[in-house]
């Protein structure tokens, strides 16, 4: 007991403290060098040009990147979390329901719908809201099919089976508008489909918080009948949980933080399946309490180091997060399966 | 205490079953069966009778196809959840893995429906946790994992976790299910133990008949065939329910012993003389290998046990044939006599 309340004080604070690290160095690399001075002197009235430039890439560019990296990793670690315990499956993830091959369905559609004739809503919408409408409404129309099917079917595993089912359904329409669209926007699609922490301007920034922060505050009052659901929902019904008003409220929580992150940065891969587990290792419990908390500092750490990687100053341009998020996660989990040869939920 | 009930359960006129195709299939009706506080039963029968599907029905886990059940004289469907939960507790067949888990977090468990919102844990639950653990002798082990126990201690670790929810009716589907002898016997032990100690009413489904004969206060029995008895074990026996549910052209039920045992064609060829225990461990043997050693009648071969030489004696036409250290070495000469 008192052994392991002193490894959570370790812990936590130690999280923290690297949390704040991965911020300064997200905040002092990237691909284009500026010189410490800059950061020193910040809030400095009187600046250079040369400062200005420097500044406006800190402002407008890297504080926009982290902030939005701090709360999809954070987001997509929760969902995770969520239906791991949810399925009691440890490959479950955030996109285990479909919900973001809804979104790149959506976004597939006005990328490349142009090929399909009429629709060319999303060439003048490319950059903005347009994508992130598209994949809104993509999401939330899978979360809206899942929704259904968890009303008629009882037993999990059919629902997860439903899930990827309608993902399946969701990619193949992709797969086949990407067979008849034009080259470039085939591209730019697979380029949304690589994930990025650069779509979040400041300018939406306070609507992007808005919108996950109450999911946040919602997914911490399921704490404890979570805890319950871990031993199977005939366990946690005898004592006293709403298996079914749970279950409802796990799948609109977790769908609604993947929507919206997949919206705004693309499908981020990984983060949602790995964090949870690396969670578990560290903090050698399986109790929310701890695990909550712990998703949120780890799926930030986890999408912040992803960032770095993306864009160290050797690399020639800033590589997509996908590219890292899975390269450098898998051969973490791996290492740490084998080195504790156990997984679970 | 106020509680004035006589019975912590009561079925009236009780169909249970299942629905095929929103067509219900009744596999029980007309069930009338009551549980005083403080007594164990046991459920026993042959599978698919509905053991399981009463208990599922009693949880509240399925629906009842007709009659009521009464927890406490309140009809169980109007009861709020977490109402239920402080008056029923469950410990189930099938096995929980979760990782991480310390078998005094599992115990914890079953204060859930007494924590606050954010599940803390105070001084009275600590109290009951601790309480349960104890009783059930899991101190050495209240920091292990769950993951990491043997199938009995897990099995214990799930009710102690039924008792830290401190219910007054505890249902338990086959509790004894994939152990040893010796676990099967001590976890039916305890929970006899907890019964009258807590008072508490405990229904437990099982296939070990001669340890829920020995163990039970009262046993609900589910034949094969429609009609479910309730008695005490001693009273099913001699009115011959038992034997009638279990027996059938293999086996026999032995209203002397409560063993089962298997209907053989014997031969009647010798007799064996005395009542020690030696002799009543060769008549087993014998038994075994199709020869009756109590014929009734005189017997040209004879076999007894000689207790000051300590050998076995094996005697053709009133003359010693033989000695043996061992009945095996008995047993190969009268089966060359033959």
């Amino acid at each position: 007991m008192s052994n392991q309340r002193n490894s959570l004080r370790l812990i936590f604070p130690g999280l923290s403290i690297l949390l704040f690290v991965l911020i300064f160095l997200n905040l002092v690399i990237g691909s284009v060098s500026i010189p410490m001075d800059v950061f020193l002197h910040f809030f400095d009235s009187d600046i250079s040009s040369n400062y200005l430039v420097w500044h406006h890439i800190v402002i407008e560019s890297r504080i926009p990147q982290i902030v939005t990296a701090i709360f999809s990793g954070a987001a997509l670690g929760l969902a995770g979390l969520q239906m791991q315990t949810l399925f009691r499956n440890p490959l479950a993830g955030p996109s285990i329901l479909g919900i973001s091959s809804g979104a790149s369905l959506g976004v597939a559609i006005v990328t490349l719908g142009s090929g399909i004739g009429g629709i060319y809503l999303g060439r003048n919408l490319m950059d903005g809201i347009g994508i992130h409408l598209a994949a809104f409404l993509g999401a939330f129309l899978v979360l809206f099919i899942v929704l259904i099917a968890a009303k008629k079917v009882r037993n999990n595993a059919s629902l997860l089976i439903i899930g990827i089912m309608v993902g399946y359904a969701a990619s193949s329409i992709i797969g086949l508008l990407n067979f008849i669209g034009q080259k470039g926007e085939v591209h730019a699609f697979v380029i949304w489909g690589l994930g990025s922490f650069s779509n979040v301007q400041n300018n939406q920034m306070v609507l992007f918080a808005s919108l996950i922060l109450p999911a946040f505050v919602l997914s911490v009052l399921l704490m404890k009948p979570m805890n319950a659901l871990l031993l199977g929902d005939a366990y946690a019904q005898n004592l006293g949980v709403n298996i079914k008003k749970t279950r409802w409220q796990l799948i609109i929580l977790s769908g609604y933080l993947t929507a919206i992150i997949t919206a705004y940065a693309g499908p981020i891969a990984f983060i949602g399946l790995a964090t949870p587990h690396l969670a578990r290792m560290i903090f050698k419990s399986s109790n929310h309490i701890h695990l909550i908390p712990a998703v949120l500092l780890l799926g930030t750490s986890f999408a912040l180091v992803c960032n770095l990687l993306a864009k160290l100053p050797f690399l020639q341009e800033t590589l997509p997060i996908n590219v890292i998020t899975s390269l450098f996660g898998a051969p973490l989990v791996i290492y740490l399966i084998v080195k504790r040869k156990e997984i679970g939920f | 205490m106020t509680n004035q009930t006589k019975y912590i359960l009561e079925t009236k006129n009780l169909s249970i079953g299942y629905s095929h195709h929103s067509k219900p299939i009744a596999i029980q009706s007309g069930l009338n069966l009551q549980l005083k506080r403080g007594e164990l039963c046991c459920l026993i029968g042959p599978n698919g009778v509905g053991k399981s599907t009463l208990l599922r029905s009693i949880s509240t886990q399925i629906q009842v196809q007709q009659g009521q059940i009464f927890l406490n004289d309140k009809v169980i469907h109007k009861y709020e959840n977490q109402d239920l939960a402080k008056n029923l507790s469950l410990v189930l067949t099938e096995s929980v893995q979760v990782p991480n888990l310390k078998v005094k977090e599992l115990v914890a468990m079953g204060r859930f429906p007494y924590t606050n919102f954010w599940g803390k844990i105070n001084k009275e639950n600590q109290l009951k946790i601790d309480e349960a653990i104890q009783l059930l002798g899991l101190q050495n082990l209240a920091e292990q994992n769950f993951n990491e126990l043997s199938d009995g201690e897990k099995q214990k670790a799930l009710i102690a976790k039924a008792i830290a929810q401190d219910t007054p009716l505890i249902l338990l589907d086959e509790p004894t299910a994939f152990l040893d002898f010796p676990s099967k016997m001590s976890i039916l032990a305890e929970l006899r133990k907890i019964a009258h100690l807590n008072n508490v009413g405990i229904i437990l489904s099982t296939h070990d008949l001669e340890l829920a004969l020995k163990m039970a206060d009262l046993i609900w029995l589910f034949p094969q065939k429609n009609e479910v008895k309730s008695g005490i074990p001693e009273d099913l026996v001699l009115k011959g329910a038992i034997g009638k549910a279990f027996s059938n052209e293999l086996l026999s039920f032995d209203l002397k012993t409560a063993h089962f045992t298997q209907r053989i064609q014997t031969r009647d060829i010798l007799n064996i003389e005395g009542v020690s225990i030696e002799c009543e461990w060769l008549r087993r043997a014998l038994l075994r290998k199709g020869i009756n050693g109590n014929t009734n009648q005189p017997m040209p071969l004879k076999a007894f046990y000689d207790s000051a030489l300590k050998k076995f004696i094996f005697q053709k036409e009133s003359k010693i044939f033989g000695t043996y250290d061992s009945i095996s070495e008995l047993l190969t000469e009268i089966e060359n006599t033959n």
